[in-house]
């Protein structure tokens, strides 16, 4: 076996026994193993619950919208790494500069990672509960639920090839105009088609709708189209994987110009501001909007559910739900570790006389107005599109959701930015706050705690007065604001101050 | 002659580590003072103590007559600092660090001719618009020179400010030490780079885990003599 071959072989498992080990404290390791079991605990139980579940009512339903399902996985699976830059990295890549990493590894890295991710494992439970559904109680389950795996992989590869394939075009200036250009044309067809067509007649005739009445001849005893299909995906999937591999590294042996442009171009000076507080406020802004992952992860969360509440006309009740979804999303990008904006500068910052207080009160503006502006974005688009006139309830049941929420993930970010600072630059567009596995636990606990308050209150939009929502909106917002208040108390403590500057400038 | 630097017992403790143990150090007014040691002595947990960034353990700081851990800010307002890694925020650009500074401190308007012309002394005018993220490592400790010197502290505490920097910024940086242990500023400096300590400053302490293991006027510790000698105390 050639030199290179061994290198290759030998270097996923030790960079993932070298991230674990890096996991130090015993309650994280404890929270990614009971995460990581889980996971595969969630989905049997989604299956027995498929299978148990009333067919005759929810059958026909699943049946119509199964391809859907199947189809927005895909469509999350394949944008979620395009707009990450080929999604989460085991470590920093200047961490890593001096080592011959090959793109055999770096490609399996991100394929290993891609279901690090909350929403690819939440689809995956939903997948697996609509496969036992559309099968029914019958032990033919397996081979579908097998057919539904061997999709998932499938697309999985095929959102990391793209993903790749997409990062090394972005290298340069030509690269990217086709990219965007590419995407206005989707867009621009896709728009065409849901005006001429309809959505709900383009989603019936989704690819996926092949896989699924795959499902349904596995159901009925017969195998052919099954086995067709599994070899298919057999064939297709090692390809893939293969294709990813040439791309990644194509895309990393590129001499590009995107990541020096933006930081050696001179930027317009601003005015000085009026005092301390708009001050440190400039330069958090300035660090959110002018950090790539952010400009984009901002983009994803802010505009994304936008288009998708445009395009698919949800009623006011799911409105209600998508407040939790955006802040939340808005939260993971820097939130969960506010401080690591400052980076390195973070000594110097500390060195200057001012109430420390001040330095966190302009994190949780930046932060709160961040979330808002999403959520605000992705309501709106979402009110426009609605098909009728709200009633006052639903008003002051979707404006509690969008505070409450947005009073959550701000809360929840500054106390966990403060327990578990990291080191994070934000500077490529792979990087994220905190460490892949971290981030998990992060968006399982904003999702969870954010989704709750949205269920309450699209829950609370069918009841006839308006002022119920307002009611229940405010002892959650004043508990929050008493929780930021009580985060501020704790950032005055100048041990805990020390140890989250040094950890976040570290270098 | 006053003194603007005075520690007394000075103890750090990260959990069971120590990283600074019973350290007295006295810097008077128009003087310079050299840290030198090896890597883990103390020397920068020293510096974070005495810039306010770091809370001691034990021990009392007076810096320009103020005690450094109950009067955190207002001995702040009197101190200039270079931190030993980064010190700049990564997107903003020099100018915006400026801004900042000054706004904090709440200098007088004028602050700008000084700082362009600090800037310029470094090198750094035409990049003064450009976020520091792409800045070179000498860029980056140029820059955080400039923004501990430009107000013209009462102290200035540089660590490690001539790491990975051309002969031109340890010049400019040499010669804002001087500029301002002139006007009556203590000057602490952090270094590995004996001969500029030695350049520098009047005194050098030769720190050893966590302690002082040595103090002597740096003409002492110059030349290949001096070398030897501290190379002696380092082990």
């Amino acid at each position: 076996m050639s030199v290179r071959r061994r290198r290759e072989r030998g270097q996923l498992l030790p960079l993932v026994a070298l991230r674990w080990a890096m996991v130090r404290s015993p309650r994280s390791r404890d929270g990614l193993l009971l995460l990581a079991g889980l996971v595969p605990a969630l989905c049997a139980a989604t299956v027995v619950a498929g299978l148990l579940v009333d067919r005759d009512n929810l059958v026909f339903d699943i049946q119509i919208l199964a391809p859907s399902v199947f189809l927005g996985f895909a469509a999350l699976t394949v944008l979620g790494p395009i707009a990450t830059g080929t999604g989460s990295e085991l470590f920093p890549a200047d961490q890593l500069v001096a080592y011959p990493i090959t793109p055999r590894t770096q490609f399996r890295v991100s394929l290993l990672l891609a279901p690090l991710n909350l929403a690819w494992i939440i689809q995956l439970v939903v997948l697996s509960g609509v496969t036992a559904i559309l099968t029914g109680p019958t032990p033919l389950v397996l081979p579908a639920l097998l057919a539904t795996y061997s999709y998932i992989v499938l697309v999985t590869a095929i959102g990391q090839a793209l993903a790749w394939l997409v990062e090394g075009l972005r290298q340069t200036r030509r690269g990217r105009h086709a990219l965007w250009a590419t995407a206005a044309a989707i867009f621009v067809a896709a728009l065409l088609a849901a005006e001429t067509v309809g959505p709900s007649q383009i989603l019936d005739h989704a690819p996926t709708l092949y896989l699924v009445l795959s499902i349904f001849e596995i159901a009925a005893g017969s195998y052919s189209v099954f086995f067709a299909d599994l070899a298919l995906m057999a064939v297709l999937t090692p390809a893939v994987v293969w294709l990813g591999v040439r791309a990644c590294d194509w895309t990393v042996r590129r001499v590009g110009d995107s990541g020096a442009q933006p930081e050696s171009r001179a930027l317009l000076r601003r005015e000085p501001r009026r005092d301390a507080l708009s001050e440190l406020l400039a330069v958090d802004r300035a660090s959110v909007w002018r950090s790539a992952p952010l400009r984009r992860g901002g983009f994803v969360v802010a505009l994304m559910p936008s288009a998708i509440t445009a395009f698919a006309s949800l009623d006011w009740s799911s409105l209600v739900l998508l407040p939790a979804l955006v802040a939340a999303g808005a939260g993971l990008l820097f939130g969960v570790n506010v401080f690591c904006l400052d980076s390195s500068g973070a000594l110097w910052l500390a060195s200057l006389p001012h109430p420390p207080r001040l330095a966190f009160v302009a994190k949780t503006l930046v932060l709160g107005e961040f979330c808002a502006v999403s959520v605000a974005l992705a309501v709106l688009a979402g009110a426009l599109s609605a098909d009728r006139r709200p009633t006052p309830t639903e008003v002051a049941a979707l404006t509690g959701s969008a505070v409450v929420c947005v009073l959550t993930v701000v809360t929840m970010c500054m106390r966990v930015s403060m327990a578990r600072p990291h080191r994070a630059e934000l500077r490529t567009r792979r990087d994220a706050p905190a460490p892949p596995g971290t981030m998990v636990v992060y968006s399982a606990r904003l999702a969870l705690s954010t989704t709750l308050v949205a269920i309450a209150f699209s829950l609370l939009a069918l009841v006839p007065w308006w002022w119920v929502p307002v009611l229940f909106a405010v002892p959650l917002s004043v508990r929050c604001v008493l929780g930021l208040f009580d985060a501020g108390r704790r950032w005055d403590d100048d041990r805990l101050r020390a140890v989250v500057t040094a950890t976040v400038a570290a270098g | 002659m006053s003194v603007l630097v005075e520690v007394q017992g000075l103890a750090v403790a990260f959990g069971p580590v120590v990283a600074v143990d019973d350290v007295d150090l006295t810097v008077p007014t128009g003087s310079a003072v050299a840290l030198v040691g090896r890597n883990g002595a103390g020397k920068s947990t020293t510096l974070r103590v005495l810039a306010g960034v770091l809370p001691p353990s034990a021990g009392s700081v007076r810096v320009a007559g103020i005690d450094a851990i109950r009067q955190r800010a207002a001995a702040k307002a009197r101190v200039g600092y270079c931190p030993d890694v980064g010190g700049l925020i990564p997107r903003a650009t020099p100018w915006e660090h400026l801004q900042l500074a000054a706004r904090l401190r709440g200098l007088a308007a004028g602050w700008e001719t000084r700082a362009r012309d600090l800037l310029d002394r470094f090198d750094l005018g035409d990049a003064v618009d450009r976020v520091t993220a792409g800045f070179s490592h000498g860029m980056g400790r140029r820059m955080s020179v400039v923004l501990a010197a430009f107000h013209q502290p009462e102290v200035l505490l540089l660590d490690e400010p001539f790491d990975g920097v051309d002969p031109l910024g340890v010049e400019a940086t040499l010669e804002v030490i001087e500029e301002l242990r002139v006007r009556g500023s203590a000057v602490v400096v952090s270094t590995h780079l004996l001969p500029l300590a030695v350049e520098a400053c009047e005194e050098v302490i030769v720190l050893r885990q966590g302690r002082i293991a040595a103090a002597a006027p740096a003409t002492e510790l110059a030349g290949e003599q001096g070398a030897r000698r501290y190379r002696s105390l380092l082990s």
